[in-house]
């Protein structure tokens, strides 16, 4: 086999596993409500606030969360189908999503179950 | 109105400096936009318009002569390089702005006859959009026929899939990640390539002949406004795994049908988010979530004025590109080949680390790697779009959470 294949398939595999771990072991930043802007958009972060709205559509769930400003987070239903938490007013969860805005406003999407998490 | 001829103007020059730089999309210069606070609201909306069509026509220039694109034109790069090596350059370029330009016309006319179900149109489509993207792929690496390159393009679809799924579905995409990703696949390995085989840029014949009928062009520039339209309203479709939706379904094998698709693309995804914005108030496209911003909820008067500033700005940004990409070719022929491609190599490195920083660098050296592993294992490049089509195909079979869960 030529050289450069190898050499390709070599960085290529490292490079990808390399990748893959700093994928896999390195935590979303926190970032508090308030301090989530446009600047963020496209971004992955990790917050957390109190549920003050909760509306369930066509198997997706749309949460409002407050920590002295709001952010809505979309749980759409490939993810919320997976879910086992009864949302309720009031309680407190962390969420890890991409900063997204739709109609204007912000947003923060989560991908998977285990982005979501009740903490009181 | 004179304003409004100031900001389109305006619009078109500083997208065409931009456009000339790889990498450089309107995303990047819209927080400084926003900016702008002492221009009236339409005037901005006006301005950002005709700065992402300048940039994206422009664009189509150091992708298809340097191979050094931006996101949104990378899969030009291999058409266009292709023709550029027969001394085509030229006709490459001037493919994909007129087909670009043509889009506009059946654009309009979409949107006219579409309109109506805009709202119900997304809603049945998304069940079926894994059928295409999944039979795609695979006519894609089964179209290489002999089972040996069918299994190497296989690996590359993989490697490339994987690639895509860990920089875009994790933390690592909050790196800005496409941009490195399709420049190594498709940019950094043919300047790799041609370095090494010690290629030199041929003698172009610049002439305004265009070597396709009639037929062949009016159907790539509708298919790419068809397509141009599919990336307007799906999530996690894109303008390149699009394209390469649209090469493989019409088949079209032939470069210079595949340019005027991507142009034809290119254009009609912005038409149509800007009609998204005001039909739905729902942007899709970077251009569109700023003039949202911008105007809130648009009117059909202030609708109409920037479809009109799209076609002014593509009526002067596309003869200035074709005068200038003259202008730009000569003085690149004098330039040794090999110091050129160096230069352009390290000039993409330096935006990469810029705009995504180290782990950009990374994915632009995996991604690179795996574009010229395709090209010595003599498979096409296009598997590399598996970067794209992976993750689309694993969203749209629900199986997205899953997945995700098992790998993070």
């Amino acid at each position: 086999m030529k050289k450069i294949l190898i050499i390709c398939l070599l960085i290529a595999i490292l490079g990808i596993s390399i990748l893959y771990f700093l994928a896999r072991f390195s935590q979303a930043e926190y970032i508090p409500i308030e301090n989530l802007d446009s600047t963020y958009i496209g971004k992955t972060v990790r917050t957390s606030g109190r549920i003050v709205s909760v509306t369930y559509s066509k198997g997706n769930i749309f949460l409002t969360i407050y920590d002295k400003k709001s952010i809505d987070v979309p749980i759409f239903s490939n993810v919320a189908k997976y879910l086992s938490y009864n949302f309720k007013k009031g309680q407190k969860i962390s969420v890890v999503g991409v900063v997204d805005e739709y109609k204007g406003k912000l947003q923060i999407v989560p991908k998977k179950t285990s982005d979501i998490k009740v903490i009181e | 109105m004179i304003e409004y001829f100031i900001a389109i103007f305006s619009g078109i020059i500083f997208g065409f400096f931009t456009g000339l730089l790889p990498g450089m999309s309107i995303n990047n210069l819209l927080p400084i936009f926003l900016t702008f606070t002492f221009l009236k609201p339409e005037m901005l909306a006006v301005f950002i318009v005709s700065v992402s069509i300048s940039q994206l026509l422009t664009n189509f220039f150091p992708s298809i002569f340097l191979g050094a694109p931006s996101s949104e034109t990378a899969i030009s790069i291999l058409p266009g390089h292709k023709l550029l090596l027969e001394g085509r350059g030229y006709e490459a370029l001037k493919l994909s702005l007129i087909g670009s330009l043509t889009s506009i016309i059946f654009s309009l006319i979409l949107i006219f006859i579409l309109s109506p179900f805009f709202k119900d149109f997304y809603s049945f489509l998304r069940p079926f959009i894994f059928y295409p993207i999944f039979f795609v792929s695979l006519f894609m690496i089964l179209s290489e026929r002999e089972e040996r390159k069918i299994l190497f393009s296989f690996l590359i679809f993989l490697l490339s899939g994987f690639l895509g799924i860990v920089t875009l579905n994790s933390v690592l995409s909050s790196q800005n990640v496409l941009f490195p990703m399709l420049s190594g696949f498709f940019g950094l390995s043919t300047l790799i390539v041609s370095l090494k085989e010690k290629s030199f840029l041929p003698k172009q014949k610049i002439d305004e002949k265009l070597r396709i009928s009639k037929k062949d062009f009016l159907k790539s520039s509708l298919l790419g406004s068809l397509f141009g339209l599919l990336v307007g309203f799906l999530p996690a479709v894109g303008v390149s795994q699009a394209a390469v939706m649209a090469q493989y379904i019409a088949n079209l094998g032939d470069p210079r049908n595949f340019l005027v698709t991507i142009g034809a693309i290119n254009i009609a995804n912005e038409m149509f988010s800007l009609n998204s914005l005001y039909l739905v108030n729902n942007p899709r496209s970077g251009a569109s979530v700023a003039i949202q911003r911008i105007l809130g909820e648009m009117n059909f008067q202030t609708f109409l004025v920037l479809i009109a500033s799209i076609l002014i700005s593509a009526g002067i940004t596309i003869p200035l590109v074709l005068f200038v990409s003259k202008k730009i070719y000569k003085f690149l022929v004098k330039v040794n080949y090999t110091i050129l491609n160096l230069a352009i190599i390290f000039f993409l490195s330096i935006l990469v680390l810029l705009f995504s920083g180290l782990v950009g660098i990374l994915v632009f050296i995996v991604s690179g790697s795996i574009g010229i592993l395709a090209v010595e294992l003599k498979v096409r490049r296009s598997h590399c779009m598996g970067c794209l089509l992976l993750p689309s195909m694993i969203f749209f079979s629900g199986l997205q959470n899953s997945m995700l869960e098992i790998l993070f």
